[in-house]
């Protein structure tokens, strides 16, 4: 991602609606595009796909496959994640790791190892750049008192957005180049 | 890190395409749909996942050999017509199209082919979308 499209970004994650749009359009499309990636990566047809799913049927795996179709329950999910044997992770999150997360370029962003390939002693790219992402999320938490008071002191209107940390952390080479 | 493609615009750096000013004229909220939706995967896919139902090849018709990025917005659809290339990690939108029917005009395919051949002959005709 470019800087104009990132400073793009950043202006219409201002506004409300548009955010919860972008947040729930990701939620519904991306499990889609990581379906496909991950059986693409393995070579496996969506019949066998399915049949690893509990013997469903090669169509109800086209249209999880199918970004516009976003409608996946939790258990469907689960289903997905024992099929290929990769972790399934559902949390909430701030939008600047949000954003960090979506936006990763990395190989293997959208199919990673299954459990057997993993290199628990070696992490990829993306599991450092998590981990570091959830250190960053701890951090604010610890400073969570000096922070409430930078808010009050200084903070712009509730409905922006507030990517910049305004503590920078040992650990702000991830910062994402929010708008400073 | 980079993503895997850049989604090139045929009109040379500073001339506004049909495309961007669509895109430029979307709400904030169908703007990041179409990101979140679309673009900000189809950069980060291999080749090999530029698939239907969100892409497609047009193996037969006039339009043969183009291929062509499935957006929609609302309850509309657009097409976002180009071809892989000219250089390597590029997919290049030549013509944008609101989809009223399953089927382009000869005259759409012509002028669509046309500009495929001018971006694949004439250097500087294209720009980076930003989108």
């Amino acid at each position: 991602m470019n800087g104009t499209s990132r400073k793009r970004l950043l202006e219409d994650l201002k506004n409300k609606e548009a955010r919860d749009a972008y947040v729930g359009s990701h939620v519904r499309s991306g499990p889609a595009y990581q379906i496909r990636a991950m059986r693409n990566a393995r070579g496996w047809s969506q019949g066998e796909l399915g049949r690893l799913m509990g013997e469903k049927p090669q169509s109800t795996v086209a249209r999880l496959e199918n970004p516009d179709y976003g409608q996946f329950s939790m258990s469907t999910l689960l289903e997905v994640a024992s099929a290929f044997d990769v972790a399934l992770l559902v949390r909430f999150v701030s939008y600047s790791d949000f954003l960090r997360l979506v936006t990763d370029a990395t190989p293997g962003a959208l199919a990673p190892l299954q459990f057997s390939d993993d290199t628990f002693d070696q992490p990829t790219e993306a599991a450092i750049q998590f981990v570091a992402a959830a250190q960053v999320s701890s951090d604010r938490q610890l400073i969570g008192q000096s922070r409430y008071d930078w808010r009050r002191n200084f903070a712009a209107p509730h409905n922006d957005v507030i990517l910049a940390n305004p503590y920078p952390t040992p650990h702000s080479h991830i910062d994402i180049g929010g708008v400073r | 890190m980079r993503y895997l493609w850049r989604l090139m615009i045929f009109e040379p750096r500073g001339r506004e395409s049909e495309l961007e000013k669509w895109y430029d004229r979307l709400t904030p909220k169908q703007r990041l749909k179409v990101r979140a939706n679309r673009l900000e995967y189809l950069v980060k896919l291999p080749r090999a996942e530029w698939r239907p139902p969100y892409f497609e090849y047009m193996t037969s018709g006039p339009c043969k050999g183009l291929s062509e990025i499935k957006i929609k917005v609302e309850r509309n659809h657009f097409r976002l017509l180009g071809f892989f290339g000219p250089d390597s990690g590029e997919f290049t939108i030549v013509s944008f199209l609101e989809k009223k029917s399953r089927t382009l005009s000869k005259q759409d395919c012509e002028t669509v082919k046309s500009r495929v051949k001018h971006v694949t002959q004439t250097t500087g005709s294209t720009h980076e979308w930003d989108f």
